[in-house]
């Protein structure tokens, strides 16, 4: 075994890809497994090529995993961003076969920096408004791109713009329907309302990062974000689902009206608005808000399911499924008495 | 060293669970009993029986996995009830139900280890 428990076989084996694919031999040193993405496995390592060392990351699908599709999106959503200025890693391979690692991988740009505690009282010190104004400007970014020629395009489905909501509320709610194991009152009335009161049709589609939050991006300590990560929900569909993913009071420490600990929500919402070119409409933006915490509620749900079927073995996997669940209720019940005119 | 901070996380919740777990199981369960008791008689003859009959099931076992079992079968009543209010479009009713959901969510609210900033 090599450090962090990356088995020394894949380490030859991926070796052996790379000088294949390189024509020119190619050694790999310090592979070490890493957490990151809720799927997937993720090793960090260095490619050696004729003296010229390359920090990379590898994502291989996990023992059983048939979702090809799921790991391609991924890939070409980052892609699809490379050099756009959202921080982006560079891509470097994908292969949907598996190659010499047996199960379908990619490797990309290994970016240093740090991430910031979700739950914690100031993740980003002094710098969390620079921070805060560039993670939003990063977003509208995203929102703002069109979609038309990007490589993403290749794999993803493109809803129409009044079946983004449609789609996306019924796979999550489907998610909760497989995966509930003690009932579930409150994300049920949200999940009604939603379906009662749909929003307008999306004003454009774009690609919606699908994870895009405190904690899923690095900076250097400066007020700098140097990347931009787990895209592995990437999609096609409503714009104002990103953000108001990102605005989900989960990712704030409770009562901190500052958007993860950053800035505050109509600036956010201004800068967003400004980078991206596009206006939010509060009416559609509220559906959003509401539908954040529901799907947020059903990955909590799954994660507990998954810490049982697992064994026991994933004490993060307990986390979400504990803490997180409880406070993404308290969240879901305040915002269901908001849009139902109690606060 | 973050897998035994997030044990130690654990732990801490655990502790949290363990004071005031049980205590929230019985509130939560007896809110429910109450409204359910109340409303029985406002409601179409198919949810008077389930919410009337939920009220039957022995609540005097106060085991966690007891509670845990009688809180499924009343949530499950609360959420046709909610149903119901909302087909009917009983403002006061639906008003109520709402205030009941943040105050469970309340009585079960978990917090995090100073340490985090909690």
């Amino acid at each position: 075994m090599t450090a962090a428990g990356a088995p020394t076989a894949l380490c030859d084996r991926l070796a052996a890809y790379l000088t294949r694919v390189r024509a020119k031999e190619t050694a790999v040193e310090g592979l070490a497994r890493i957490s990151g993405g809720a799927s997937r496995e993720t090793y960090r390592f260095d490619a050696v090529t004729g003296g010229r060392r390359e920090p990379l990351i590898l994502r291989r699908d996990p023992p059983g995993s048939l979702i090809e599709t799921d790991r391609r999106l991924e890939f070409l959503a980052i892609r699809s961003f490379e050099g756009k200025g959202v921080a982006a890693p560079r891509t470097v391979a994908l292969e949907v076969e598996g190659a010499e690692l047996e199960r379908p991988f990619f490797i990309m740009e290994r970016l240093e920096g740090a991430t910031g505690s979700i739950f914690g009282a100031e993740p980003y010190g002094p710098h969390a408004g620079v921070i805060g104004e560039t993670f939003f400007s990063m977003l509208g970014k995203i929102a703002g791109e069109s979609v038309e020629g990007l490589p993403i395009n290749e794999a993803a489905d493109c809803p129409a713009p009044a079946d983004c909501w449609r789609r996306e509320l019924d796979y999550w709610s489907g998610v909760i329907d497989a995966d509930e194991e003690h009932p579930q009152p409150i994300v049920r009335a949200a999940i009604r309302r939603l379906r009662r009161a749909p929003p307008p049709p999306a004003t454009k589609i774009a690609v919606v990062h699908g994870d895009y939050r405190s904690g899923n991006f690095l900076h250097d300590g400066q007020g700098a974000i140097v990347a931009v990560l787990d895209w592995e929900m990437a999609h096609l569909g409503d714009p104002l689902e990103d953000l108001a993913w990102a605005m989900d009071p989960l990712w704030r420490k409770p009562g901190d009206a500052r958007v993860s600990g950053m800035i505050g929500e109509e600036e956010a919402i201004a800068i967003w608005s400004a980078t991206s070119g596009l206006e939010v409409d509060r009416t559609a933006f509220e559906w959003w808000r509401l539908f954040a915490s529901v799907k947020a509620q059903a990955i909590w749900i799954s994660s507990a399911k998954a810490w049982k079927e697992g064994g026991f073995a994933e004490p993060i996997l307990a986390f979400s499924g504990w803490y997180t669940a409880r406070r993404q209720d308290e969240i879901l019940a305040h915002r269901l008495a908001f849009v139902g005119g109690l606060t | 060293m973050a897998r035994l901070g997030m044990v130690n996380m654990l732990a801490s919740l655990a502790a949290q669970e363990a004071e005031r777990g049980f205590a929230a199981r019985v509130w939560e369960n007896e809110a429910l009993r109450d409204l359910f008791l109340e409303v029985t008689a406002a409601y179409d003859e198919a949810l008077a029986g389930r919410l009337s009959g939920v009220l039957s099931t022995d609540s005097s076992d106060l085991s966690l996995s007891a509670l845990d079992a009688l809180n499924a079968e009343l949530r499950i009543v609360l959420i046709a009830l909610h149903e119901a209010v909302e087909a009917r479009g009983d403002r006061p009713l639906n008003r109520r139900v709402l205030e009941l959901y943040i105050q469970m969510a309340h009585a079960r609210r978990l917090e995090l280890p100073a340490a985090l900033g909690g």
